[in-house]
């Protein structure tokens, strides 16, 4: 009896050890798919532990870019909104061989079915078996399924030496910022999809650039400036790694350069149409059987196309620097 | 037996507390603690090897590329890591001429581990996308073990002034990435800054300065 009675006073301490083994994850909000490979998924777990740790220990408020970018919201909390599920990438998803490193499949999704115009569900049942009739009703962006590719997890795409040191986590961390921003957005800037990389920029022709000061690259490079201040652990070379990601984050935002080269291009465009018209007029007027009407729908093109010329040539570029983050519900039934 | 019980218990909570939480604080071992103030002879030795590295503004042909022993980097990644500032006297006057010999003898293999724009512009969207590719964090550790010395002697001019060249010379260089010019650019900023001096950006590109600028230079 009095067996009994000591064994209960234990319990809480057996529970707590039962629960340290078992699931670091039953601290995480996000569910991380039971097919990562294992180093795989305790890397992630670390990594977002790691964003748990830091969020009590170190100040974010110092960084007013960043809380402007977070709309004031503790990030830990932020991204929590913004990325439920994490999953290995799928390659039945993906058109071409190669996956990307990381992609916000929630947002996808939803674009795709948005366009469909219908609200689909999708079957998480090979990933989490918790998750109640293993159905996602994909009704928002904010959905949040981010798939991460295995080649991610790859040494060399790791900033340390060892691949699970800080500065990882804080790589790792920049990157899942970037794709949680991908959860935002409606109409026009739903998903913050990327725009075409200028001639200027280092990923020329790429869709691997933002026109808006506060989508994912903005997000991914104040995050990485902010936790690179904080990691302690961090060594020079780590440090420098990571700086010299946060350049090239900064680099892809490119508002100016972005909207100037579309209206370039779009002229180039009218301007070569209107060419290979004029051209093809002229030798139809010279023809010695005329087609009257071939000819007359070129003049109609041809005065199409002049107008738009004429419209884009004077439109004066608006730079759209901040997209609405406001994320968008579909009404569609099921 | 209430005693022993406690003692299982105990000793089970305490194993799983290690088990969980011991192994992601480790101590370095001496092994790696005396790599950090200490670039390893081999590196010397290798660096030795090699044929003597040309000063030159222009220094990326294929064949120094092809030169560059990929062992090399990988060896030194885990060997320099932090390096605290030193102040010389004559115990370590020696350590600072073999390191500063060093600095000279790494900063053209350095300059070649940088890819150009071209090499980005190769990759696909998918890879582009998010993160650096594989060929930019090497890069990144290249200039990491470079700043790695001048951090070290921040009040050696030699060293300042080898790196500020160094990073002129980056900066300056048209075929590299927008990102290391600006990396390159901010680091000669930096140093600049340090004295109490300023730095003349104009000479640079919109797009590189812009960047160096959001950064708060």
């Amino acid at each position: 009896m009095r067996l009994i009675k000591d064994a209960k006073r234990l319990t809480p301490f057996l529970i707590l050890s039962l629960y340290l083994l078992l699931g670091q994850s039953a601290l995480l909000a996000q569910q991380i798919s039971e097919k990562f490979k294992y180093e795989d998924r305790t890397f992630t777990e670390s990594t977002l532990l790691y964003l748990s740790e830091i969020s009590v220990n170190e100040p974010w408020e110092d960084s007013p870019k960043l809380q402007f970018l977070l709309e004031s919201e503790p990030p830990k909390e932020w991204l929590e909104k913004r990325i439920s599920y994490l999953i290995p990438g799928q390659k039945t998803f993906e058109t071409s061989q190669m996956l990307p490193l990381m992609s916000n499949l929630g947002a996808k999704l939803y674009s795709d079915s948005k366009q469909r115009k219908e609200t689909p569900l999708y079957s998480l049942e090979d990933h989490f078996l918790s998750l109640e009739d293993n159905k996602l009703v994909i009704n928002s962006p904010r959905v949040g399924i981010v798939s991460v590719s295995q080649h991610y997890f790859s040494k060399e795409n790791k900033i340390s030496d060892t691949g699970d040191k800080e500065a990882d986590y804080v790589s790792m961390l920049s990157l899942l910022f970037h794709e949680a921003r991908h959860s935002d957005g409606n109409h026009e800037s739903l998903g913050f999809s990327h725009t075409t990389c200028p001639e200027s920029s280092d990923y020329v022709g790429l869709k691997v650039c933002d026109a808006s000061y506060n989508g994912p690259y903005a997000i991914s490079a104040e995050v990485l400036d902010h936790l690179i201040s904080q990691c302690h652990s961090c060594s020079d070379v780590e440090k420098e790694v990571l700086q010299l990601m946060y350049f090239d984050f900064q680099g892809r935002i490119i508002n100016d350069n972005a909207m100037t080269l579309k209206k370039k291009n779009e002229i180039n465009d009218i301007q070569n149409q209107l060419d290979s018209l004029y051209e093809e007029k002229y030798y139809k007027n010279q023809a010695p059987v005329q087609n009257f009407v071939s000819i007359l729908i070129l003049k109609r093109k041809i005065s199409i196309l002049e107008t738009r010329l004429n419209h884009l040539q004077n439109t004066e570029l608006k730079n759209n620097t901040y997209w609405d983050p406001t994320p968008e519900y579909s009404d569609i039934s099921i | 037996m209430k005693r022993n019980l406690f003692i299982v218990v105990f000793i089970f909570f305490a194993s799983v507390v290690f088990y969980k939480f011991g192994r992601r604080y480790e101590v370095p071992t001496p092994h790696d603690s005396s790599n950090h103030n200490k670039i390893s002879k081999n590196t010397e030795h290798q660096h030795k090897e090699k044929a003597p590295p040309k000063a030159e503004a222009t220094p990326l042909n294929k064949q120094t590329q092809e030169n560059h022993p990929k062992e090399n980097s990988k060896e030194t990644k885990a060997k320099i890591t932090q390096k605290t500032p030193i102040s010389l006297t004559p115990v370590n006057l020696s350590q600072y001429k073999g390191e500063l010999k060093e600095l000279m003898e790494i900063k053209n293999d350095v300059l070649a581990a940088i890819p150009k724009k071209e090499d980005l512009s190769k990759l696909n969207e998918k890879t582009a996308h998010v993160g650096l590719s594989p060929q930019m964090i090497k890069a990144g550790q290249e200039l990491g073990r470079f700043k790695s010395y001048t951090l070290r002697y921040p009040d050696q001019s030699e060293v300042q002034k080898e790196a500020q060249s160094f990073y002129e010379q980056c900066a300056s260089y048209n075929e590299y990435p927008n990102s290391i010019r600006s990396l390159c650019l901010y680091n000669r900023v930096v140093l600049a800054k340090n004295k109490g001096e300023s730095f003349d950006t104009s000479s640079y590109p919109e797009q590189i300065k812009k960047v160096v600028h959001r950064k708060g230079m």
